[in-house]
């Protein structure tokens, strides 16, 4: 107990010593200096025993470097079986495995998080992957709702209204003789963005283009909905995040802007369908879901067309008969439960999901990532991708408790201005959607979760085609950087005052995370 | 053949703890060792090269294939004496002939986790990009049955239900249908099916029981025979094609060419950490976890990859051969220069441990094989899985596949005492 509070502190004074302007900032466990004398014995200084040394395309799919029983380890090589191997439609075999759609985006976990890690958008115009959806899903919801449904959300208790002849999610695939919900394509636009010194750099903006395979039979999306994209997310440290004192994450919270830097930071409250309560919600692109467990069946739910005991239904709406008389998976060959996820093999994917480990930095100490890090947070950008904190105790899992981690995330929700806003879907285009919007729970159209930083660097070593912000525009990390918007604007305007050595050095430090 | 050690050419299939304890003596080239690291006074070994333990992979390599693809031909000249005259005998002819080809095949799969060294490497014009590209084609498990024949379920929507052309070509455009990798069209488990049918026995005794008659044109049972027989006979001709290119790549020619897996493999400066790496994951994810762990944690005998056949006992039992004989440099009568040797040299210790646990396991695993094989009271691997906890035979099963994970754990170990670097094991591809 003594210890654990000992590393609280010590997490709360980073806390302070990052959002302060240009604070020296040493991670906890780079401070083994000798020099000083203490007249006490030195408190055991907390360190991220999780983190693995790999930097392959394989970096990513490391169990947490300090599990070392055989049982945990092959609970994990089980969970990591059932994320990497496809699930199949109902069938009289494989039946653990069974259940497929009838409506999916995808039909294995690993197909979205390549190699574990993020996933990309539909390449420019022209490319080979100019079609590729296999990464990137589109919600859908209401904006046009009842005064109860907007209360509901507010507190917590109604993640949003989905489109009523689409559902809340559009699914692009389905199995054999069921009709598919949607067509998808895009096209890019590109304009540049100039430095103070004359550097250049492209980017370019999608224009999504979604067709309803129901609109001639009258079921057209509603005028109403709002539409939401979403690129996968990589699955390192996620049990890691889970363990993040909710208390402190809350504590940054500044609703108001009272401290008047221009940054809010709201932490989403959503419902915990497992516990049935309200709970803070850290896992997505908007922070919609409180567990690691949750966003797994949610993703086995929504993305593939599989139930499990937390959502027992199936997606499909009413006027999409042949998904409603589709058979289902339910159970396997031991024994019957209503629902088609076994809870054995959701309890591994939630193993797997959560022991997935955070890649060592490589390079730390060099001074370029220093002064790169130095430069993150002069322009500010600490504020939100806060560095780090210690994990609080958890009984399941003890090799991810007590970890002082560096995610660089507050976990919180901020506007990130109208260019990376959900939007409309009109004959004219995509239509970025009011600002106050509600999209997922508390979380408006213009706000999206600040995204952990750690693993930056191997993303593309990863998967190679990964892209980055939520819907995958930005086609590496200067892009991402630079599309920052609304509450990240003074910041990104900074960055847009550095010269060439400083954007290196920037770079330098984002690489190395 | 680099062996400049000797190993007894015997009891290689069915091999007890104590053969083996022979066997790790033999491939330390050394005439008066014994077992366990007990000994005093053996004479010092000589160096290994790792030049000498590259070649003598690329040796078993070569002969696992070699040995793949002749009981691939056996298997083959079964199926056609049975497709002429489909009576019993020759199905359960052509039965024995399947779990022949199980034994060189299982053992050659720890070959599978090459792309590392493969990719991007001069494959020549018409070569095999990597074992693991190829590898999908030739063993793919799950395996949706019901896209290829009737299934307790369906009887119609099938290939062989249909009325496509049954030719090489299109049951290779079958394989990942859909986008569904469980769509496999090709390859051992689909001959599997099409000679045992679907297992209906849970874990109760008793595999498929597809009849005869099947295949009959005289008294063809659940209709479509003959197209039943064009897909066997195709399926099968395929199999034996994809061995002849892959024997191909690891010939002593191949070693010579440019572009071969063989000739990549000895050239490349990550051949040693392929070794280890591919022992690791096959010990540890695939077959301690993927084969043997689901099964036994989940308790459903379909998460047996055998699972037509109830031949899983024999399918786990040669991939672990394949780990060992990729540790002491050994297949059949081969024995060279071995990982281990050169790990001897640099970690005495560690060694010893992995001598053991190799040891340990081997003796397990002989228990799964043996219950599986004897006539009085079988118990095959879905029964085993249904047995549960407390039981001695799953316990043995699941003690094996805990032990396989720390074999996993102590070759990461020796990996690094090597210095060797850690490589994707993970494949080539999207959702392997």
């Amino acid at each position: 107990m003594k210890t654990n509070s000992i590393i609280l502190g010590l997490a709360l004074f980073n806390l302070f010593s990052c959002s302060g302007s240009g604070g020296n900032d040493n991670s906890n466990n780079q401070q083994n200096n000798g020099s000083t004398t203490s007249p006490t014995p030195t408190p055991v200084i907390a360190q991220d025993s999780t983190r693995v040394n790999n930097t392959t395309s394989n970096s990513f799919s490391s169990h947490v470097a300090n599990l070392t029983d055989v049982e945990k380890i092959r609970q994990f090589n089980i969970g990591d079986d059932f994320f990497e191997n496809p699930w199949v439609e109902k069938t009289s075999s494989t039946e653990l495995r069974d259940g497929l759609g009838p409506l999916f985006n995808n039909n294995a976990c690993q197909n979205c998080h390549i190699r574990d890690g993020r996933g990309h958008a539909p390449g420019d115009t022209g490319s080979a992957s100019e079609n590729d959806f296999s990464t990137i899903l589109f919600k859908a919801a209401k904006s046009d709702i009842s005064e109860q449904q907007r209360t509901d959300m507010m507190v917590g208790r109604l993640a949003n209204v989905g489109d009523t002849n689409v559902g809340g999610q559009l699914q692009q695939r389905s199995i054999f003789n069921i009709q598919n919900e949607v067509n998808l394509a895009v096209s890019y636009t590109y304009h540049n963005i100039t430095f103070e010194d004359g550097f250049s750099v492209e980017l370019r903006k999608p224009e999504w283009q979604f067709e309803s395979t129901y609109a001639s039979s009258g079921y057209d999306f509603n005028s109403d909905t709002i539409f939401s994209a979403r690129v996968t997310q990589p699955m390192i440290g996620l049990g890691l995040l889970a363990l993040i004192d909710e208390d402190i994450i809350r504590s940054q919270q500044d609703i108001a802007d009272s401290d008047n830097n221009g940054i809010s930071g709201k932490a989403n409250t959503v419902w915990d369908a497992v516990n049935q309560q309200t709970k803070l919600g850290r896992f997505g692109w908007k922070a919609g879901q409180p567990s690691v467990r949750q966003q797994a069946a949610a993703a086995f739910n929504n993305d593939m067309g599989l139930t499990t005991e937390i959502f027992l239904q199936e997606g499909c709406i009413s006027h999409q008969v042949d998904c409603l008389n589709s058979p289902n998976g339910n159970g396997d060959s031991m024994s019957d439960y209503p629902y088609e996820v076994a809870t054995s093999v959701l309890d591994n994917i939630e193993f797997y999901a959560s022991h997935l480990a955070v890649p060592q930095r490589r390079n730390p100490n060099a001074q370029s990532v220093q002064a790169g890090e130095q430069l993150f947070n002069n322009a500010g950008c600490n504020a939100c991708h806060v560095k780090s904190y210690t994990t609080v105790e958890h009984v399941d899992f003890p090799q991810l408790a007590n970890q002082a981690i560096e995610p660089f995330t507050d976990l919180l929700l901020h506007d990130m201005g109208d260019d990376l806003a959900d939007f409309s879907h009109t004959s004219i285009g995509n239509q970025t959607a009011p600002k106050q919007t509600a999209i997922e729970f508390q979380a408006t159209a213009h706000e999206w979760r600040t995204p952990p930083l750690w693993g930056l660097g191997l993303v593309k070593t990863v998967n190679p085609n990964a892209s980055f912000l939520h819907d995958g525009r930005a086609r590496n990390i200067l892009e991402a950087v630079l599309w920052h918007g609304g509450e990240a604007e003074s910041a990104k305007n900074m960055v847009l005052r550095f010269n060439q050595v400083q954007r290196e050095q920037l770079l330098e430090f984002l690489n190395d995370l | 053949m680099q062996g400049h050690s000797f190993l007894t050419p015997a009891f290689l299939l069915f091999i007890s703890a104590a053969t083996i304890i022979t066997a790790c003596n033999g491939s330390n080239n050394s005439s008066g060792g014994t077992s366990g690291g007990s000994s005093s006074a053996s004479p010092t070994p000589q160096p290994v090269t790792e030049k000498a333990v590259i070649d003598n992979y690329v040796t078993i390599a070569h002969s696992a294939y070699s040995d793949s693809l002749s009981a691939a031909q056996t298997l083959q000249t079964a199926i056609s004496t049975f497709l002429d005259q489909p009576n019993e005998d020759n199905l359960t002819q052509a039965k024995t002939a399947y779990k022949a080809l199980r034994i060189p095949y299982q053992q050659s799969e720890v070959m599978r986790w090459d792309t590392d060294i493969t990719l991007n490497t001069n494959t020549g014009v018409s070569g095999i990009e990597s074992v693991d590209a190829w590898e999908g084609q030739v063993n793919a498990w799950p395996l949706a049955e019901g896209l290829i024949d009737y299934t307790q379920d369906d009887s119609s929507n099938n290939i062989i239900a249909s009325s496509n052309m049954i030719t090489k070509a299109f049951l290779t455009s079958q394989n990942g249908l859909n986008n569904d990798d469980a769509n496999v069209a090709t390859g051992i488990h689909a001959i599997e099916f099409l000679l045992w049918g679907q297992d209906l026995n849970g874990v109760n005794a008793g595999a498929g029981v597809r009849p005869a008659s099947d295949y009959s044109t005289d008294s063809c049972s659940n209709g479509n025979c003959e197209r039943r027989a064009q897909y066997l006979r195709v399926v099968t001709e395929l199999l034996v094609d994809d061995l002849t290119a892959m024997v191909a790549e690891w010939s002593p020619e191949a070693i010579q060419t440019e572009g071969t897996l063989a000739n990549n493999f000895v050239n490349s400066d990550k051949a040693l950490a392929y070794i280890v790496g591919s022992m690791k994951v096959m010990a540890d994810d695939e077959l301690a976890s993927a084969r043997m762990g689901t099964a036994l944690e989940t308790g459903d005998p379909e998460e047996e990859h055998d699972c037509f056949s109830d031949l899983s006992h024999v399918a786990i039992y040669h991939n672990f051969q394949g780990i060992k004989n990729a540790f002491y440099g050994t297949y059949k009568e081969n024995s060279g220069a071995g990982f281990g040797d050169l790990l001897r040299e640099r970690d005495q210790n560690l060694y010893e441990t992995i001598d053991m646990l190799m040891i340990n396991i081997e003796s397990k695993m002989s228990q799964i094989l043996e219950t599986g094989e004897r006539t009085n009271n079988t118990i095959r691997f879905d029964q085993i899985i249904g047995l549960g906890q407390g039981n001695t035979e799953f316990d043995n099963a699941n003690s094996a596949s805990l032990d396989l994970i720390q074999l996993g754990l102590e070759l990461n170990l020796a990996r690094e005492a090597l210095s060797l670097e850690e490589l994707n094991v993970n494949g080539g591809g999207d959702g392997d």
